[in-house]
């Protein structure tokens, strides 16, 4: 995929320039790991036709395109929008997103990653990754040199076979969640020696090496293995083999990364030599999204995801050609999703197909996002190559806003009117901005719903994690592929004694859908399939209904050069290869 | 007997007033206002507000919670005249319901506070010993507690919501009311008129029924000018902090905080409601200032609106 | 004086014992979650969140919780945050400098403001500069802090793309300049606003002081009226003003929660602020004893310095 192909259209609506897609990727790395619990429209991805996909272990190369010459130096600071709850990478108990995230694309080092854009296997830690059997069944990797960070009690030594292997193990015993490949498909991960790692799995997976699988930015993360062991010590900071150094932080806010002098030299030649070119990165702690666009027209932060695109007019009207802006359609989704344990009668299909019916995504992508959005099926429509055409029988159902229809279905299953529903969101914007709207939508068909807003981190522990709501909405992290989004229908075998899915929604169609198309070792077919799983989950009206997806703008001033794109939304962790022209920044 | 007494206690009054007793009911009325304009706008403000908080909802153009993509970050206009929201609520229409949230939450507080705390204090101030120290030691106590620290508590151990806002301002209020009756009580129990009234036979409850409470009645209002303000400033600002109304609720505290996203592109969208508070809470504190100076001229200035 | 002291540090530890055991008994009682099962997370198993119970002694009846917290507490060991397992003593440690910093900075402008515009209203009493002051006082009380903080970042990114600077805390010795702009407009706000008390006091006191007969025979001796006003009048109207100054004290205490919030500020109130809407359970006890300490030292501050500056008053 070359510089051509980065001229990525912006959903048909205008023409994305390559410096406007730069610019995109740019704000991708104000995402790093903010993604998730940050709370800032961040992630700038592209919308290459790629998915992660059990391919012929070679390693293509794409270095990305440089919007300038290279400079070394300079630090980066992004805003950061809420605190970490902690640095330990596996909790304590919160499923560590938010952390994981941030450090995973930072500080720790990972084994290889498959870019959104080529659906590549491209490799990182690991120098060969080959397959034993046609199935995949086993995998040997190897490993290139690398040292952790200089830092007590690891000190930089090596990283060994024996480290990545307790890194996953760790993960998989740490944190339990819905159905995973950690979990479910893995059977035996071992080092046969400091540099070779055997893995088995117990079933083919289609979506082995990508980010929702074997390459998480947080599963995936290599730790060293005498750390792993000191459950105290992963509360302290964590130490990896990243890019970046963990300065400083206060309490996981206004988070300071230092450039790892020491970083892996990276295998084949293939990449820029001296990476990574900035000398840190720095994150702004920054609450509100009013005081994060003062902090931007003032130069104090170098990026920012705007809050819309009349908000990016706005900017540009003020600072002119000083900020170069961009966007992109977001690969995070919003979504309605209802508990039918918490609430039995979302048991009936009937009234959760009313409850989809009501659901006016065109009216939701105006009031939330101005117009600058797009509706989204099971599968969020960054998702090129498994979105279902427009005139698809099932998905125009289920987009279809009926309130007459919705309310005869309410009256079949006697759905009590006189109760009150409670809909809990997070403090997140977007969330709760959904929230208003769909609790006004479902009005319209004489459904009461009370609105219960938490704190994020709190909402994101204890209700979505507990399963404790009867209904909730919110914004699903971007995810790489395509796989979790689909995963999160399945209700997963509960006897390990892991959680359903967080719907508590089980439904044995749906089920073998969904593992039907993550099996499917054939790239075409399980196009197809994933493709009839989708239509499986709306006939089911199963009860998570994404809304849409927004368009998300963001800008950078200019002094800030070089991005790689079209590698996702993982910005840092792909090895974006930004650097700033810090002179240039204290001329500006 | 209690006749001649209230006869006293009338002249008494006349002459300690020093209003001129031909002029007419109305001018009489009047003139500590006009004396006052800064009362006056305060009044004016206040039964505006009391008013608006009634009847806004039904002379409100809108559905304050209504969505409309029409009426999405619209300007100031006929149809809407403060503009429209992000999700195209009309602004204006949630500022009216915004009244009612605050006085209905103004109220909880008079009643579940100020109003037990009137009562007490009066008795302890009329009857004295040991239940008034026990309530002025810990109204004292109280009031060198920062409000908000303690919010926080409340929130952490039953949530967030109104519930918590009522408890702890209210217990504040409960206090405040006490303090102040109390020393007014204090005063008017030891007017020649009580004396009077004593010596004619009159029992304690007959004193405290017939002159006290009425002549309290006064300070009554001025207390509850300031717990108003109070209550109003506190509900907006833990809405504002998100652990106050629920979401979506019209209410001034909680618009500011969900505009002010939007607010560097256009700050009438914090404006309205901030000004909305502020102009409010303004009435409130103005016009318990100047009815306190005209009530009694040597506390002018001694207590002031607390935050 | 020491004697008196003495006795009201005494009832120090008997108020942070009370404070502590109604504040732990409060979020023990009240209906909400089990931490432990918070802190365990997605699907925890049940023996999970049996570790996780006995690791922070949930298992035990809540007297016994209290006393092992307590004993704790009394040895210097204020327990771990619920969410990040982190040391609230070491947080407590690091979030202190900037909340100080912005109460004792709101507190001086609190204290300037408000008695130099006390004094002024009292000398021009029924003038315009009278009027104003009192005006001002009675609007300073009025508009909310939460509302001038939003303003202040809004309106200069308004009109001059101006930022407010928010987040970053950088202690004033490293870097003075960084420091104040990220402090000073702030502490204005709320000192300002925390004034109003003051102001009303100051004057009203100050009348009172220059209708008395000493300062009319200071002005009669010819002293000059710079010389009555700041060494006869001030200094008699000095203890009612201290009282005031812990009024004051509360209402910048409040008032600096709402800074750091709005600023992003990542201090003591900020702490209090989220670990309310986390409920955070340890973090919140912590704080509440500490808010205790902080108010019954200031109260002891203000009584003592009345000795100080009023040779009059006595403690004995």
């Amino acid at each position: 995929m070359g510089e051509q192909n980065l001229g990525l259209r912006y959903w048909g609506r205008q023409r994305v320039t390559r410096r406007r897609v730069l610019s995109g990727a740019v704000a991708g790395g104000a995402a790093l790991g903010a993604v998730a619990l940050v709370g800032c429209k961040s992630d700038k991805k592209t919308n290459g036709g790629g998915d992660g996909t059990v391919v012929p272990p070679t390693s293509t190369v794409n270095d990305g395109y440089q919007d300038g010459p290279a400079q070394p130096g300079g630090i980066l600071r992004v805003r950061q929008a809420a605190a970490l709850p902690s640095m330990n990478v596996f909790g304590p108990g919160i499923f560590p997103l938010a952390q994981g995230l941030t450090l995973g694309f930072t500080i720790f080092d990972h084994l290889f990653y498959v870019p959104t854009d080529t659906g590549q296997l491209e490799l990182f830690l690991a120098t060969s990754v080959e397959q034993v059997d046609d199935q995949g069944l086993e995998i040997i990797v190897t490993i290139g040199d690398a040292t952790f960070h200089d830092k007590a009690p690891v000190s930089g030594r090596k990283v060994l076979a024996s480290d990545v292997v307790a890194s996953y193990l760790r993960f998989r015993d740490e944190v339990p969640i819905g159905y995973s490949w950690l979990h479910d498909v893995l059977d035996t991960m071992e080092a046969t020696d400091d540099k070779t790692i055997r893995i088995r799995q117990k079933f083919p997976w289609a979506w082995l090496y990508t980010s929702s699988n074997a390459g998480s930015p947080i599963f995936s993360s290599i730790m060293p293995e005498e750390i792993l062991q000191d459950a105290d010590f992963m509360q302290k900071d964590g130490i990896g083999s990243g890019h970046w150094v963990l300065q400083s932080h206060d309490n996981g806010a206004n988070v300071k990364f230092r450039k790892f002098q020491n970083f892996r030299t990276f295998q084949n030649g293939r990449d820029i030599a001296g990476q990574p070119y900035m000398n840190g990165l720095d994150f702004v702690f920054i609450t509100d999204d009013n005081a994060a666009l003062a902090a931007f027209l003032d130069g104090e932060v170098d990026t920012l995801g705007f809050t819309s695109k009349s908000q990016m007019d706005d900017v540009i009207s003020r600072l002119g050609d000083r900020i170069v802006t961009g966007s992109d359609l977001a690969r995070d989704y919003f979504n309605l999703m209802l508990n039918v344990k918490q609430a039995p009668m979302f048991e009936d299909e009937r009234i959760r197909r009313a409850f989809n019916k009501l659901i006016d995504r065109g009216e939701i992508i105006q009031l939330m996002e101005e117009g600058d959005g797009v509706k989204a099926a099971p599968i969020p429509p960054a998702h090129k190559r498994y979105v279902l055409p427009e005139d698809d029988a099932d998905l125009v159902d289920y987009w279809a806003t009926d309130v007459a229809e919705a309310k005869s279905l309410l009256d079949a299953a006697s759905f009590d009117y006189g109760q009150e529903i409670e809909m809990k969101h997070s403090n997140r914007v977007g969330d709760a901005e959904l929230a208003l709207v769909l609790q006004q939508q479902l009005a319209r068909g004489g459904v009461k719903v009370r609105l219960l807003q938490e704190d994020l981190v709190r909402w994101f522990s204890q209700t979505l994690n507990q399963h404790d709501f009867k209904m909730t909405c919110f914004q699903h992290l971007a995810y790489e592929d395509v796989d979790l989004p689909l995963r999160f229908y399945m209700g997963a075998d509960t006897s390990a004694g892991r959680p359903s899915n967080f719907m508590d929604f089980v439904d044995a169609d749906v089920d073998a859908a969904v593992l039907a198309a993550a099996q499917e070792l054939d790239e075409e077919a399980r196009v197809e399939k994933v493709l009839e799983a989708q239509r499986v989950i709306m006939r089911k009206a199963a009860p998570m209904f994404n809304t849409h997806s927004s368009i998300n703008f963001a800008g950078r001033y200019e002094y800030l050069k070089g991005a790689i794109t079209g590698r996702g939304s993982l910005g840092l962790f792909n090895r974006t290869t930004w650097f700033s022209d810090e002179q240039r920044r204290l001329e500006t | 007997m209690a006749t001649i007494a209230r006869e006293r206690v009338a002249m008494a009054q006349q002459e300690s007033w020093e209003l001129p007793p031909q002029r007419p009911w109305l001018a009489r009325a009047l003139r500590p206002w006009l004396e006052n304009p800064a009362g006056f706008i305060g009044l004016f403000v206040v039964i505006a507000f009391v008013v608006l908080g009634i009847i806004g909802p039904l002379i409100a153009p809108y559905d304050p919670r209504a969505i409309d993509i029409g009426a999405q970050y619209a300007s100031p206009s006929w149809e809407h005249p403060f503009g429209g929201t992000k999700l195209g609520q009309d602004i204006f229409s949630r500022i009216l319901d915004g009244a009612r949230l605050s006085l209905t939450f103004g109220i909880a507080v008079m009643i579940f506070g100020f109003i037990p705390g009137t009562v007490l204090g009066i008795a302890s101030g009329y009857f004295g010993r040991w239940v008034d120290y026990a309530i002025q030691r810990s109204g004292e106590a109280w009031a060198a507690i920062p409000q908000l620290p303690v919010l926080f508590i409340v929130i952490a151990a039953i949530g967030p919501g109104l519930k918590a806002v009522v408890i702890v301002i209210g217990i504040g209020a409960l206090f405040g009311g006490s303090r102040l009756l109390r020393v007014v009580a204090l005063v008017e129990k030891h007017k020649e008129y009580v004396f009077a009234a004593r010596s004619v036979g009159a029992t304690e409850w007959d004193i405290l029924r017939r002159y006290i409470v009425p002549n309290v009645m006064p300070f009554v209002l001025v207390g509850l000018s300031s717990v108003f303000a109070v209550a109003i400033i506190a509900e907006a600002t833990l809405s504002f902090l998100g652990l106050g109304a629920e979401t979506g609720t019209p209410g001034w505290g909680g618009d500011l905080a969900s505009n002010q996203r939007d607010a560097i592109q256009r700050p009438m969208l914090v404006l309205w409601p901030g000004l909305a508070i502020s102009i409010v809470v303004l009435g409130f504190n103005l016009l318990g200032d100047t009815l306190r100076d005209i009530l009694d001229p040597r506390l002018r200035g001694s207590t002031g609106p607390k935050k | 004086m020491l004697r008196y002291t003495m006795r009201r540090l005494t009832w120090l530890p008997i108020i942070l014992f009370g404070v502590s055991l109604i504040v732990f008994v409060m979020l023990r009682v009240a209906p909400g979650q089990n931490p432990a099962e918070t802190i365990a997370g997605q699907g925890a198993t049940p023996a999970q969140i049996d570790r996780l119970e006995k690791q922070f002694g949930l298992d035990k009846p809540i007297a016994e919780q209290y006393v092992v917290w307590l004993g704790d507490l009394v040895r210097g060991d204020f327990g771990d945050e619920f969410y990040s397992q982190k040391s609230i003593r070491d947080e407590f440690i690091r979030r202190s400098p900037p909340s100080f910093q912005i109460v004792a900075m709101s507190l001086a402008v609190g204290a300037f403001v408000g008695i130099t515009f006390g004094v002024i209203s009292a000398i021009f009493r029924n003038r315009w500069p009278d009027y104003s002051v009192r005006f001002g006082a009675v609007a300073a009380a009025s508009v909310p802090e939460f509302f001038l903080l939003t303003l202040l970042i809004v309106l200069p990114a308004y009109f001059w793309s101006y930022s407010q600077p928010v987040g970053g805390y950088v202690p004033i010795y490293e870097d003075p300049y960084e420091n104040l702009r990220l402090m000073l407009p702030p502490a204005l706000i709320v000192g300002v606003a925390g004034s109003a008390g003051l102001m009303r006091l100051t004057r009203t006191t100050m009348l009172e002081v220059l209708r008395s007969d000493y300062v009319r025979t200071a002005r009669a001796k010819g002293l000059r009226s710079r010389t009555v006003i700041v060494a006869h009048a001030l200094r008699n109207a000095g203890t009612p003003i201290i009282t005031a100054l812990g009024t004051a004290f509360i209402a910048v205490f409040s008032g600096s929660v709402i800074a750091e919030r709005v600023l992003s500020i990542d201090g003591l109130g900020f702490w209090f602020f989220s670990a309310a809407g986390l409920r955070d359970l340890t973090v919140i006890q912590f704080l509440a004893v500490y808010t205790a300490f902080v108010v019954i030292i200031v109260n002891l501050l203000v009584d003592l310095s009345y000795a100080l500056i009023d040779p009059r008053v006595r403690y004995s």
